[in-house]
């Protein structure tokens, strides 16, 4: 063993570089790995808690991306009385409107009621909670998510003025309606860190002051005609525009799902679609899987590199150590002790490798993590290790064992040839 | 000593002593034991048990210390280190002082950093280390000066004797013969009807 790691001490820029390439292997497919695990769960936890998803008929994919993460638009907007529509169907037990299509400094605006705090459900079933303040109360409340706040150093108090469109570039301001943020969200680690959210009125005033601008004077009367439509039915939601863009549904019993959703789909005054988001994830990763597994099969290649160039090394060096291993023979070592002395350091350099890998990836995730959560709302998980990567780590070290035994099998073979003479 | 023009087979004999080489029952038999007899994994263990060995050149590995090369054959050999008095690195210095190197100023240096005559001293150290039966030793002043070869000589016989090893040695050189009880010329042993 001491015999090992002094020879390899011997070696030690060959053996360096050995246990660089294989680290920079370990640590891309470790990271590979956990970037994959991290955004499935994550994509996962944002949707747990809703059963349906009801919005204009479109790609189920996108209608998921669009609503539950604001990547994207839903494209039309649906009719407001489909809430109510909703939800006097049997098996619902609530159902909370949303509005989008604006952003605040990139991070999507939602317009939705008081009662998405009360309902929605993350990461297993755990409800949204404030980490300051509370739910909006007034028109011009806004509520933020953890993210956002610590982005951009906001808390309750704090005055916004939200931009139309999706992207993070503002087109047009809405200068006009500043909202004063009453609360903020305790961190959940998903899309929800990254929304700012205010009232459906609040939303609906900005949209309908810019359409007012227009001067349309029909449209203004229609404005008006609908509003005192709505009033009629504000029961229990208070004010429901008659523009929405989707309705997140929650069903007080599961088996009702299918129900809900051929009512929705044959709904007749306009094109609908119920999407259940678990569903619609699997759809996902169906797309995304051609990806990924190239991604995996590139990093799985890496390695592989990785090990052969440890061969390199380990071959390269047999010549120059016929007389080291005649020594050694002369001094009463068996072939055998030759051989797993060879096994014996591609084993030390493929651990020192994993092990180097190991801090290469953690100290990479920590630089990356707050970077993933910010822009995607995608956490790489505290855990240092789970038990799938310590399983890979452990295969990686077979496989660095078994390329050891060609080296090896050559080192037997001349040590036997060579015997105790030492021709060079 | 055995002695030999080059090609007669003097190596090939220390080889088939040694147990390197495969050889038949009964042919060779070192310190009552058949060598021929023995698998190959017992041959190795009884060559680090019992002999020390000695080549021409290049016999120590460049990458150890000096100390580290002697005590070489004690990481192979139990029985060697058993019969070591006190700590290993103490009998090495021990050996090192009497072949005549200062163990305080070279016993750390690197192998690859002695001279030749040294790096010839240090490898009789280690065949010797432990108290082995026989020390084979292949030509070991063929590197050497002649007044080198002449000191190497002396302590390298003094110290077998005083640890009461057998020393078989190859060459060439017939100088050397004062040094030994018995001197056989191989081309007699390779004479049909004589035995040695």
């Amino acid at each position: 063993m001491t015999l090992v790691l002094q020879s390899l001490w011997n070696r030690r820029f060959v053996a360096t570089l050995t246990v660089l390439a294989i680290a920079l292997s370990v640590a891309l497919i470790l990271s590979v790995e956990r970037l994959r695990d991290s955004a499935r769960t994550s994509f996962a936890n944002s949707a747990s808690g809703i059963d349906l998803i009801i919005a204009p008929r479109g790609n189920d994919v996108q209608i998921l991306l669009a609503t539950v993460f604001g990547v994207g638009s839903t494209g039309a907007g649906l009719s407001g009385d489909v809430v109510h529509m909703v939800e006097d169907m049997p098996g619902v037990a609530w159902a909370v409107p949303l509005m989008q299509g604006d952003n605040h400094q990139g991070f999507p605006v939602i317009g939705t009621s008081s009662e998405y705090f009360e309902h929605f459900k993350h990461s297993r079933g755990q409800a949204l909670s404030f980490a300051k303040g509370g739910a909006f109360i007034e028109t011009h409340d806004a509520v933020i998510g953890a993210e956002v706040a610590e982005r951009l150093g906001y808390t309750v108090g704090t005055e916004i003025i939200n931009a139309h469109g999706a992207g993070a570039v503002a087109l047009e301001q809405h200068d006009e309606a500043p909202f004063e943020i009453t609360g903020v969200l305790t961190r959940t680690h998903t899309a929800v860190d990254r929304m700012v959210f205010i009232s459906l009125a609040g939303f609906d005033e900005l949209h309908v002051e810019s359409a007012r601008g227009s001067a349309d004077p029909f449209a203004a009367l229609a404005e008006a005609d609908h509003a005192s439509h709505d009033n009629e039915h504000d029961h229990d939601h208070g004010f429901v525009p008659d523009q929405i863009n989707a309705i997140y549904i929650g069903l007080s019993n599961r088996t009702a799902v299918l129900g809900v959703q051929r009512a929705v789909a044959t709904y007749k005054a306009e094109p609908l679609a119920a999407v259940m988001p678990n569903v619609a994830l699997l759809q996902l990763w169906s797309i995304t899987g051609t990806a990924e597994n190239a991604l995996r099969l590139m990093s799985v290649a890496v390695v592989a590199a990785s090990m052969i160039g440890m061969v390199v090394m380990l071959s390269a060096a047999l010549e120059a150590r016929r007389r080291e291993f005649a020594i050694l023979r002369s001094v009463g070592a068996a072939p055998r002790d030759v051989v797993w002395m060879i096994v014996l350091e591609a084993l030390l350099v493929t651990a020192a490798g994993i092990t180097l890998g190991l801090v290469i990836f953690w100290s990479a995730s920590l630089i990356a993590e707050p970077l993933l959560s910010a822009r995607f709302g995608v956490t790489l998980g505290g855990q240092l290790l789970n038990a799938r990567e310590v399983m890979l780590l452990l295969t990686v070290l077979c496989f660095g064992g078994l390329a050891s035994l060609l080296p090896a099998w050559r080192v037997y073979r001349m040590t036997l040839a060579d015997g105790l003479t030492t021709r060079l | 000593m055995l002695r030999g023009p080059s090609g007669s087979g003097k190596s090939t004999l220390l080889a088939a002593i040694s147990g390197v080489t495969d050889i038949p029952t009964g042919a060779v038999t070192v310190a009552s034991q058949d060598i021929g007899a023995l698998p190959v994994s017992k041959r190795d263990r009884f060559r680090a048990d019992h002999m020390g060995l000695i080549f021409q050149v290049f016999n120590l590995v460049p990458w150890l210390s000096a100390v580290d090369n002697i005590l070489l054959p004690c990481r192979f050999s139990k029985r060697r280190q058993g019969r070591i008095d006190g700590t290993l690195e103490d009998e090495a210095h021990r050996l090192m002082s009497s072949l005549g190197l200062d163990p305080k100023t070279l016993g750390h240096s690197k192998a690859s950093a002695l001279s030749v005559g040294q790096q010839q001293r240090v490898a009789a150290a280690r065949a010797l280390i432990g108290t082995p039966e026989i020390i084979l030793a292949d030509e070991p002043t063929s590197a050497l000066d002649p007044e080198a070869k002449e000191t190497f000589m002396h302590m390298l016989s003094q110290q077998a004797q005083s640890s009461g090893a057998a020393l078989l040695m190859v060459s060439h050189d017939s100088g050397l013969d004062h040094h030994f009880d018995r001197v056989i010329n191989i081309t007699d042993l390779t004479q049909p009807g004589v035995s040695a």
